[in-house]
């Protein structure tokens, strides 16, 4: 079953074309890794696929529904740093239930999720947290809170340690056991490695390479760098 | 959509600025309408016109009270996923229009009871004085409320609109209280004409000027003079607002994606 489809979509800003005629179908049950180098629009065509952006022109669709629809769907993690700095970490998972319009969250529930995520229930404000400490709270507020058929990811890596890394593969791996389609952006494609079923690379607002990745024996930054290289050496010549 | 309310009030309730600006927004003119409700040792008195006309500056206080702590709030609740960068998220758990309406119902019920507080509590202190709302002007007293509630709730419409626009709690803010304290007090002679269609109470008078014909008193300004604006441009200026409500935020939606 085709979870996310795009056909011929296009993204301007300001004049910049960021997307340029792109086409992709992602599957029921993928995880796929968005690579591509910085500015190539990785977070546009998440946001497109999200409906918080709009596109210029050519179509996408999330369940075979226009973007947004099914939002209570999709889980999704942006690439800032946006968690409620005035509020304790219990209160941010408050929002984030309540904001789904899911029942508040009970204290056992709450030290549950804050448990899997390495953080005490604690009545100090997030603003006082380390960055890695904030992006695993905001993790947890993205994916712990609602079981969801899609989840999006945008760089989820960026502000973690090595445990938190390794927490976040098991939770995927988790997530891909219960039947859960996962489309991540990300550069740092080696800490995926064997977890990623496929990968497409962005580049000049298109897609440039699609290849599986589940039997590759070679790091998928390689991979990565030959697909983007032949890519371009092919629209050279 | 209560639980969208309730997850807006999270957001809102532990922040310190928005409370800290309200204590002295409210401080000055609640400073003021303790003074004035006894006009001969007020400072004021010059403002206040003829005997009678007294009674006018105790209310303009408490109407002004009742749209300060909208204005504030409405700037915040609007403007507060900028500020954290949690638009993106927060618009895609909720929903954009749920979220939206969300806001608009917190800042509403906060400008009702806002509005009940102060002009309840400002009749009181009227009687307790002796002059004042509760004086003189018992029986207008729902009619004041209705009009006072109206505007309250269009200040904070407004306000929370301009932060979601300008991505801005603090600027829009600051718009906001030069338009509805700074400008009329400084320009009221000069731009009279011009002030009329500034005074949001104004619009909101004018529009509906035939139901509330027997306001006239209670719309006198002492700094502005008589305040209802005619009807037929006051229905242009609520189209305006409608088109302000509801067409500027998508356009800035469309124009500026939420992150």
């Amino acid at each position: 079953m085709e979870i996310i489809q795009a056909k011929g979509l296009s993204k301007n800003y300001h004049g910049r074309m960021i997307l340029d005629g792109l086409s992709l179908s992602i599957n029921s049950g993928e995880v796929v890794a968005l690579a591509a180098p910085n500015g190539a629009g990785k977070t546009t065509l998440l946001r497109l696929i999200l409906g918080l952006a709009h596109p210029t022109a050519g179509l996408v669709s999330t369940f075979g529904n226009t973007p947004g629809i099914d939002h209570q769907r999709i889980n999704y993690l942006c690439e800032e740093l946006a968690v409620f700095p005035h509020n304790s970490a219990a209160g941010n998972l408050q929002i984030s239930a309540l904001s789904r319009t899911r029942p508040a969250l009970d204290s056992p529930s709450i030290d549950t999720i804050l448990r899997a995520v390495s953080l005490k229930n604690s009545r100090r404000s997030v603003g006082r947290f380390s960055l890695g400490m904030k992006r695993r709270l905001q993790l947890a507020m993205a994916v712990l809170i609602n079981p969801a058929d899609l989840i999006i990811l945008d760089e989820p890596t960026n502000g973690l340690d090595i445990d938190g890394v390794l927490w976040l593969l098991a939770l995927i791996k988790d997530l891909t056991t219960v039947g859960a389609t996962l489309l991540m952006a990300t550069h740092s494609l080696n800490d995926f490695q064997g977890v990623i079923s496929r990968c497409l690379v962005l580049d000049r607002g298109q897609i440039a390479a699609d290849f599986r990745t589940i039997d590759a024996e070679a790091p998928l930054t390689e991979l990565y760098q030959q697909a983007l290289a032949g890519s371009r050496a092919g629209v050279q010549s | 959509m209560i639980k969208n309310i309730h997850a807006e009030w999270i957001k809102l309730r532990r922040q310190t600025a928005p409370w800290v600006v309200l204590l002295f927004a409210v401080a000055l003119p609640l400073a003021t309408l303790l003074n004035a409700s006894n006009p001969a040792s007020s400072v004021f008195d010059p403002l206040l016109g003829a005997e009678g006309r007294s009674v006018s500056y105790a209310l303009i206080n408490s109407t002004m009270l009742s749209r300060i702590m909208p204005l504030v709030i409405g700037c915040w609740v609007g403007g507060v996923d900028w500020g954290f960068q949690t638009a993106g998220m927060a618009a895609h758990w909720a929903g954009r229009g749920r979220m939206a309406l969300a806001k608009a119902a917190l800042v509403a019920l906060f400008s009702i009871g806002c509005t009940l507080v102060v002009l309840l509590g400002s009749w009181l202190i009227g009687c307790w004085r002796g002059r004042g709302i509760g004086h003189s002007l018992p029986p207008l007293l729902p009619a004041q409320l209705a009009i006072c509630l109206a505007t309250a709730i269009w200040v904070g419409w407004a306000t929370m609109a301009l932060a979601y626009c300008l991505r801005s709690r603090l600027v829009a803010c600051l718009i906001g209280v030069v338009w509805l304290m700074v400008l009329p007090v400084m320009l009221s002679d000069l731009l009279a004409p011009i002030i009329k269609w500034i005074e949001p109470m104004n619009w909101l008078g004018g529009f509906v000027n035939p139901a509330f014909a027997n306001l006239n008193d209670l719309t006198f300004v002492a700094v502005r003079g008589r305040a209802l604006a005619p009807d037929a441009p006051s229905v242009a200026v609520l189209l305006a607002t409608a088109a302000f409500f509801c067409f500027l935020p998508w356009l800035m939606d469309r124009r500026r994606e939420l992150r």
